[in-house]
């Protein structure tokens, strides 16, 4: 969800920002009259608190609150790319009660990492889209390129 | 599903919308289904464009 400015040329993208529970949650039939129960519910943000990911998820659980009653803890456990705090809630409770924020780094973090804890696409139930964010892709300027010169291609670049 | 309700409500008010537009984002929705087929379309992406450029995982 980061965004990055730049002097030198960019492409951009749109990346999203994102709500899953651990998977099951949604198919318990107990929670269809007791959820939401007076217990807090947990959104967990796998970044450090400060950040962009950490401002959206305070914000929605501020917003979520109102709404749904008890209150919205946000819990950041960051580290591993995201992948500590989104392994924790692959591992909790399949209530209803314990979130996840996550952005492009769910679907991206299994292909550079060897040893997934969890898998990104069976271990959670999808909420929803919270939000969308541009993304740019960047190099260093180097001296000796003319300025601008854009690449006519991604592989050229 | 009580916590799609809550986001969505979430996300649609103008304080929300407003926020968000002040990190430079800007407020989407969806279903659950959507979105899953969304998490699923890219994960096979990531993985098909890994292999064509020899992207391997860190040890």
């Amino acid at each position: 969800m980061s965004v990055i400015s730049s002097s030198c040329r960019h492409f951009s993208a749109v990346m999203g920002a994102a709500v899953l529970v651990a998977a099951g949650a949604v198919t318990l039939p107990c929670l269809a009259h007791e959820f939401p129960a007076a217990k807090p519910i947990k959104l967990v943000v796998p970044f450090p608190a400060g950040g962009s990911s950490d401002a959206a998820g305070r914000l929605i659980a501020q917003e979520m609150g109102t709404v749904l009653g008890p209150t919205m803890l946000v819990d950041n456990k960051g580290g591993a790319n995201g992948i500590i705090g989104t392994d924790l809630v692959a591992k909790s409770a399949a209530d209803g009660y314990t979130l996840v924020l996550v952005d492009i780094f769910h679907t991206t973090a299994p292909i550079y990492t060897r040893k997934m804890p969890y898998d990104a696409v069976k271990d959670f139930t999808p909420v929803g889209m919270l939000a969308r964010t541009p993304a740019f892709l960047m190099c260093l300027h180097w001296p000796r390129w003319p300025r601008p010169q854009p690449h006519p291609t991604l592989k050229s670049a | 599903m009580p916590t799609l309700a809550a986001l969505a409500k979430a996300t649609a008010t103008p304080n929300a919308k407003e926020r968000l537009a002040g990190l430079s984002m800007d407020a989407a929705t969806g279903t659950p289904e959507n979105f899953k087929k969304r998490v699923e379309g890219d994960a096979q992406k990531w993985v098909k464009l890994a292999a064509q450029m020899g992207i391997k995982p860190l040890d």
